[in-house]
């Protein structure tokens, strides 16, 4: 057994990953729901307020409850300050996500279908924009106008739009030589209502896998904009500019900057998975058909 | 292929274009005035009236478009407000440090993630390939700003061994030269490394199970063999695609361990110049970025024309 194996049943062991499938997935699952449930009920639940000092500053984790990740150097409550920043962390890649997703999706639907100019001119404004450094560009307009929490949001989701085009369009032209397409152009379906109608909810499936990457990917640029101090505007507090502000301090109170970085890490991980093995259910599926 | 060439020429220098205008435009757009920001809010209208004839900010868009156009064609991309350094005399300055370290980092990123890709993708599902996939995604979800502090925590306050932070010119002393050079480039590194395992073992494991590879097998020869003469090359469309488009993401990621590291790279330089309100270098440090990305991309494509002719087809 020390060669390459030729036989393609060998290429994953079915019982190994589909156990690790289903367990990795509920992990992810879990955790998120965790998070988004702490970043709605953030004002409701027992915890100081994020801006107000609660005990003596930087306090070390697991001395007083309920701040019982510590203190950062005024005296805020680190627990405090981390469930607040998932709600910027939240809020500004969901939105973000919506407005990439809904409008890449549309041009996409329209570049796959409509050939010709149409194709070309989205092909082109595609290409342009992908053409751009982001960061650097939206470091240059966040510096400038520090933009409102949605803005930003609405800004990440433009930028988004020809990655999500691109996706969308290929799922597209791999639905458009389907019979039930086929049937359909028969029947004289309009273009648009084919591709809304017909088209679209075939196509959902694996959007909504790309939607969770994206949310992913949002975060880090999100909490990135935030660690360069051109984010969203303070007393906020999020999750990147509580790293940035611990950074000097790091060598006598770490837990101030990791805390912050390991649930943003575990909070992109989870997502990440999602996205991962929906991708993958939803190619089983194929398969198996 | 020489119409091929053509068309993507043609299509290269269109979308240059427009992202010139898009940047010139953007930067135009937003609110604050430079003027008010280099003379401070206490400035006399007739000062601000001034200066702003003397950077040109009273002429309409599109002259001055045009202007910047034309001598940033003849290689004058104008000069800083601030300094009134030239702008392409700053970005020479930043590139090489910027160059180096994402060169280093795609150097760093396809040297550990090619042998590992071609050796997982010989046994699928074993314990090496399930750990080497775990691992690249842990590696794909760590941000490159806390994977920096990460290791700048580890190696400057746990285990200090290396120094951290500063740079060192390559004519000065390449060896402190690359000692500073390291580290950030590892950090910007790990994203594209496990992304680039997960693309090759994907196409590796696609390739061993053609029958070339079983033939190559019954002739007997050896694993590695086949795995590095046979197998590889027919793999790697996809890399080769994939490195091409990550150029791009490392620039944008070399700003951030500018930052973390404090680099003289061309994040700082951009950073410092959105601080200043320095107009003239952030448009030029844009439109060079974007420059070296399409060309990247184009770089890609003709790769793509010259492995495989097919491609020439649309």
């Amino acid at each position: 057994m020390t060669g390459v194996e030729t036989h393609p049943v060998a290429a994953t062991a079915p019982g190994a990953t589909r156990r690790r499938v289903r367990w990795s997935l509920s992990v992810a699952v879990a955790w998120a729901v965790l998070i988004v449930v702490l970043a709605v009920f953030a004002d409701i639940l027992p915890i100081a307020g994020y801006d107000q000092p609660v005990a003596g500053a930087a306090t070390p984790p697991f001395q007083s409850w309920p701040e019982f990740l510590g203190t950062d150097d005024i005296g805020r409550s680190v627990l405090s300050r981390v469930i607040y920043g998932t709600r910027v962390s939240l809020t500004v890649s969901v939105i973000a996500t919506a407005v990439g997703l809904g409008a890449g999706t549309l041009a996409g639907l329209a570049a796959a279908y409509f050939r010709g100019p149409v194709a070309a001119v989205i092909g082109l404004v595609s290409d342009v924009m992908l053409a751009f450094p982001v960061l650097v560009l939206l470091l240059a307009v966040a510096a400038v106008i520090r933009p409102s929490m949605i803005s930003l949001a609405v800004l990440l989701g433009v930028i988004s739009v020809p990655a999500c085009q691109r996706v969308a369009a290929a799922n597209t032209r791999a639905q458009l030589g389907r019979e039930y397409v086929l049937a359909a152009r028969e029947l004289g379906v309009p273009g648009p209502r084919l591709l809304l109608r017909e088209v679209l909810p075939n196509i959902m499936n694996s959007l909504f896998a790309f939607g969770f990457l994206l949310v992913a990917f949002f975060m880090v640029f999100e909490g990135a904009l935030d660690f360069l101090g051109v984010g969203v505007p303070p007393p906020r507090p999020s999750w990147g500019a509580m790293i940035a502000t611990g950074v000097p301090n790091i060598e006598t109170e770490p837990y101030i900057v990791f805390v912050p970085a390991t649930v943003l890490f575990l909070t992109v991980f989870a997502f990440n998975t999602i996205a991962d093995r929906l991708r993958e259910r939803l190619d089983e599926r194929w398969t198996q058909i | 292929m020489a119409g091929y060439l053509l068309r993507r020429g043609l299509h290269l220098v269109l979308v240059l274009l427009l992202v010139t205008v898009a940047v010139s435009a953007l930067l135009d757009l937003m609110p604050g005035d430079p003027a008010l920001t280099i003379l401070g809010t206490t400035a006399s209208k007739a000062d601000v009236a001034a200066l702003d004839h003397q950077l040109g900010l009273d002429r309409p868009f599109a002259v001055r478009y045009a202007s910047w156009l034309v001598a940033s064609v003849h290689g004058d991309l104008g000069q800083s407000v601030i300094t009134k350094q030239p702008v392409l005399q700053a970005i020479q300055q930043g590139l090489p440090i910027t160059l180096e370290i994402v060169a280093l980092a795609l150097v760093i990123a396809l040297a550990v993630a090619v042998p590992v890709a071609a050796y997982c993708a010989r046994r699928p599902g074993g314990a090496t390939d399930v750990t080497a996939t775990g691992l690249s995604s842990v590696l794909l979800s760590l941000p490159a700003f806390v994977g920096g502090i990460v290791l700048l925590y580890l190696l400057a306050v746990v285990v200090p061994v290396v120094p951290v932070g500063g740079w060192v010119a390559f004519t000065e002393d390449p060896a402190a030269n690359l000692h500073a050079a390291i580290l950030p480039a590892v950090v910007i590194a790990l994203g594209p490394c496990a992304g680039f395992f997960r693309v090759l073992r994907a196409d590796m494991i696609t390739t061993l199970q053609q029958d070339f590879v079983l033939t190559a097998r019954a002739k007997g020869l050896p694993t590695r063999y086949i795995l590095l003469r046979h197998a590889l090359r027919p793999s790697l469309f996809t890399l080769v695609t994939t490195a091409g488009l990550t150029v791009g993401g490392l620039i944008s990621a070399s700003f951030i361990v500018d930052v973390i590291f404090q680099l003289p790279g061309l994040g700082n330089i951009t950073v410092q110049a959105i601080n200043t309100k320095d107009i003239p270098i952030v448009q030029g440090v844009t439109v060079f970025i974007a420059f070296v990305y399409v060309a990247a991309n184009a770089v890609v494509d003709l790769t793509y024309a010259v492995l495989d002719p097919r491609v020439q087809r649309p």
